[in-house]
């Protein structure tokens, strides 16, 4: 599904900084990929360069056999809005769009039919809980309601990949373990690879392997087991490991 | 760090955030410099130029100063709108609400004074543009020279300084330091679309729909009973279209989603709306001032130009006599001589006709006509290849009264339709066609029947002298010159009427204020297009964030390109299309008033405007997708 090989990247300037050196991943169709690390360890860069917001310095990137970076600007764009699907940390929703609205919005720029985006936002919002604030504006909903309406847009369309940067960043556990919930279910029920980039443990037991990086090196990988309660407890082991005690890990990224 | 230099340095490492607000402020400072250069002038302050004119120009200033008072104290407060969230974390570290006004204050102090120094500094590059132009539109005798405008600079810069420290007592009082977390969310939350009402919404649609119709029904001198009223309809009805008929409109189009769920419409019309509160009132703003810049220039133009085509149109002669009706033979040959002699000097090629006009009492009896032979007619109208006429006998043919006049009720030609003219012997001559000619015009229309007839009308009631002459081309200057002279001669000046003279006359005295009309539409329309600048760049990095989210997700460069296009074609052409039309309603008003037709002086003016608003546009545009673009690809 996506397959990344010897990817480097090196930011020029007075002084070159490499932030990412021959990154080697693989990630199966239907796949829950974890990313961890500490800060400053090119998580970001690594997304950056998977959702195509950044090109690598070398190295390729294949999603499905394509090489995304090698398409023109403008075919790019249908390429991000067609194929991948994004959920940030600070939501990115829109404020002057309604729930709904914000939904359809992908869609809306492909120019769908009205019936077909309505259908498909109803069912969404049923599958995520979210069928009730459909008419409010974003700024009467809270942080959690806004991460699935975030979930919704990116899922609306079905994309094949999607991309979570930090997406528990910004909730309390409850809405966080909410949230990862229904990122397991859309996971298990619609076959989408998921990629996503956290901090939080908790968040990240959820996944079905984690790979830590640090200093912009892959560093080691761990599988899930049988219990996610055991799984946890290796993440936390392997932090620990990494850069002194769990508790340096804050839940705000730098 | 003390506050003041918190207050200083907030400014001067802050450049570019308070670029827009300064460049704004220069701009105004600036045009009020060039326009004190031009009103204090040596030459004016010396010269014979009458008080009429410096009232006129002293009027013209104090509009100018009062305009950029509202102007300055706009950019001001659409300035702060944009910080709510600088001073909302201010607020949060500990600031009192009178340290935040106590920088405001300062800031506007600073920028003022700045602002004002490099107004001047600018308007005197720009000096001898201005007083190029000036000295060609006005038409004076003496030429303006570039002088060194002590008076000017000292005008300004006091009455600069004081405008900008009103205004900044004013604005730090009236800046409401409202709830600290509405101004943390400051930007986030929307100031709420206006409350369209159907009502209202047809209201604004029958005030506009009433306002025209009353501007364009009436004619002649009523329209100066109808225009104040219909100015007050019109200027209410606007405000309406813009705060209610308009958000009705966008209210329907967003319920519609088949429209807008249409690819990009939801961008640009949930923005639109979620804006609509400052857009409608910018745009209102906007109308009106372009309203008022393009009557005003309309209407000057236009009365110019139907001053000297209308004299023109009267006058078709070069020079033309009249003399009193108590001058006798001797004293009018004795004119006529000296008018010659007078022609002979400027090496004038003219030729003389000349004509006596008798009036006859017709059937009526009440009223006394002028009835004129055809061939003295047909003398006067070979001078300038008019058409003859040859009436039948018994017949008449009736020359309209000259258009130029302006009264009410029926035509002239409508009256002598009516009467019938005695000949000997019971006989009657029947008026049977009317004919517009710039041969002979008069007040009242007359009749031209044939020279028989003539010979058999009674004896005339008075009898009247008309003398012309018919310059060769091309000797306009000549003309002028003999006309100044003919206006000397005690015994000549009013009886003698030179057509170029007079027009020169007109201009001369027009040119000032023509200028002064065009000074201040032009500073007019230049703030309405200031008024969308702001508009527009106020919530220009809201709009960046808004796109490089969106980018996020998956935006074509193409895409974005017509949504920020249309937008920002929307923000300048909505009001200005509102503007145009009411300016070309006032106008046909206008030349209703006149019975004159000022279509092409209309279109003249509204279409340069109408131009010069697609090129600003264009500029804007064009700095404005940059910068989007910059920011989100």
């Amino acid at each position: 599904m996506l397959k990344l090989t010897k990817v480097s990247k090196v930011y020029e300037g007075k002084v070159a900084y490499r932030a990412l050196t021959d990154i080697n991943l693989e990630i199966e169709k239907g796949e829950f990929v974890a990313i961890m690390g500490p800060s400053g360890s090119g998580k970001t860069t690594l997304l950056n360069i998977i959702s195509t917001n950044d090109a690598p310095t070398s190295g390729e990137v294949l999603i499905d056999g394509k090489d995304p970076h090698k398409l023109k600007k403008n075919d790019l764009a249908k390429f991000r809005r067609n194929e991948l699907g994004f959920i940030f940390q600070d939501f990115n929703l829109l404020h002057t769009l309604t729930v709904e609205e914000n939904i359809v919005l992908p869609l809306t720029l492909d120019g769908t039919r009205v019936r077909e985006m309505k259908e498909k936002a109803q069912k969404i919002a049923e599958n995520l809980g979210i069928a009730s604030i459909m008419n409010k504006r974003t700024y009467e909903i809270s942080g959690g309601q806004a991460q699935r309406v975030a979930i919704a847009r990116a899922m609306i369309h079905e994309p094949r990949l999607l991309l979570a940067d930090e997406p528990t960043g910004n909730l309390d556990s409850k809405a966080s373990k909410d949230v990862m919930k229904m990122l397991v279910s859309i996971n298990e029920e619609e076959k989408t690879s998921l990629l996503m980039v956290t901090h939080d443990p908790q968040a990240a037991s959820y996944s079905d392997r984690v790979v830590f990086i640090r200093d912009g090196k892959l560093h080691s990988e761990i599988h899930r087991g049988e219990s996610r309660q055991a799984f946890f407890q290796k993440i936390i082991d392997m932090l620990s490991l990494m850069g002194g005690d769990g508790s340096d890990f804050s839940s705000v990224r730098v | 760090m003390t506050f003041r230099q918190f207050a200083f340095n907030n400014v001067l490492r802050n450049k570019r955030l308070y670029m827009a607000y300064f460049l704004s402020s220069l701009f105004t400072v600036m045009v009020f410099f060039t326009f004190a250069i031009f009103a204090f002038h040596p030459a004016f302050l010396e010269g014979e130029i009458n008080n009429n004119v410096l009232l006129g120009m002293g009027i013209a200033g104090g509009i100018i100063y009062l305009f950029s008072f509202f102007f300055i104290l706009y950019s001001m407060s659409s300035f702060l709108q944009s910080r709510k969230k600088e001073f909302g974390l201010l607020m949060m570290l500990g600031a009192s609400s009178k340290q935040i006004r106590l920088m405001v204050f300062l800031e506007n102090i600073i920028i003022g004074f700045f602002s004002t120094v490099s107004g001047i500094l600018a308007g005197l590059v720009f000096a001898k543009a201005i007083l190029l132009v000036a000295e060609n539109v006005l038409i004076i005798d003496e030429s303006l020279n570039f002088y060194f405008p002590t008076v000017a600079i000292v005008v300004t810069f006091l009455s600069f300084i004081l405008l900008f420290f009103c205004i900044s007592i004013f604005v730090s009082f009236i800046l409401r330091t409202n709830k600290l977390v509405d101004l943390i969310k400051g930007d986030k939350q929307s100031k709420g679309e206006p409350k369209a009402s159907v009502l209202l919404s047809i209201l604004a649609a029958l005030l506009l729909i009433g306002g025209y119709g009353t501007a364009l029904y009436v004619k002649g001198a009523t329209v100066v009973f109808a225009m104040i009223p219909v100015i007050i309809v019109v200027t209410l009805g606007t405000y309406l279209l813009f705060t209610q008929l308009s958000v009705y409109v966008i209210r329907l189009l967003k319920k519609n989603k088949s429209v807008f769920w249409r690819k990009t419409n939801m961008l640009l019309f949930s923005d639109l709306s979620f804006r609509m509160k400052d857009n409608a009132r910018t745009f209102f703003m906007v109308a009106i001032i372009s309203t008022v810049a393009f009557s005003a220039i309309g209407s000057l133009y236009g009365f110019q130009s139907y001053l000297t085509k209308e004299m023109k149109q009267i006058n078709a002669f070069t020079i033309t006599y009249n003399p009193y009706l108590k001058d006798s033979e001797a004293v009018v040959q004795e004119d006529i001589n000296e008018i010659n002699s007078i022609l002979q000097g400027e090496s004038i090629d003219a030729k003389m006709e000349a004509m006596e006009l008798n009036y006859f009492t017709t059937t009526e009896q009440s009223e006394t006509v002028l009835i004129v032979k055809a061939s003295d007619y047909n003398r006067f109208a070979a001078l300038i290849e008019e058409k003859e006429l040859h009436p039948d006998d018994k017949e008449a043919i009736i020359v309209e009264q000259s258009g130029a006049i302006i009264s009410s009720g029926p035509k002239a030609s409508e009256k002598l339709m009516k009467l019938r003219i005695p000949l000997e012997g019971d006989q009657e001559i029947v008026p049977n066609q009317v004919v517009e000619t710039k041969v002979l015009t008069s007040m009242n229309g007359y009749y031209v029947v044939n020279d028989k007839n003539f010979k058999q009308l009674s004896s005339p009631v008075r009898s009247d002298h008309s003398v012309v002459w018919q310059a060769e081309k091309g000797q306009t200057d000549q003309v002028i010159e003999a006309g100044r002279k003919f206006d000397l001669e005690k015994n000549l000046q009013h009886k003698t009427f030179a057509i170029d003279y007079s027009i020169y006359e007109i201009n001369k005295a027009f040119g000032p204020m023509l200028f002064i009309g065009l000074f201040i539409g032009i500073v007019f329309f230049v703030s309405a297009g200031s008024f969308l600048y702001f508009r527009l760049f106020t919530d220009l990095d809201e709009e960046k964030r808004k796109f490089r989210s969106i980018a996020k997700i998956g935006l074509t460069e193409t895409e974005l390109n017509k949504v920020v296009n249309r937008q920002v074609a929307l923000l300048f052409f909505a009001p200005i299309v509102v503007a145009l039309i009411h300016g070309a309603v006032a106008l046909t008003a206008l030349s209703r008033m006149f019975h004159y037709n000022l279509t092409v002086e209309s279109s003249l003016v509204l279409g340069s405007f109408a131009l010069i608003q697609v090129i600003y546009f264009l500029i804007v545009r064009f700095f404005y997708v940059k910068q989007v673009k910059r920011m989100v690809f």
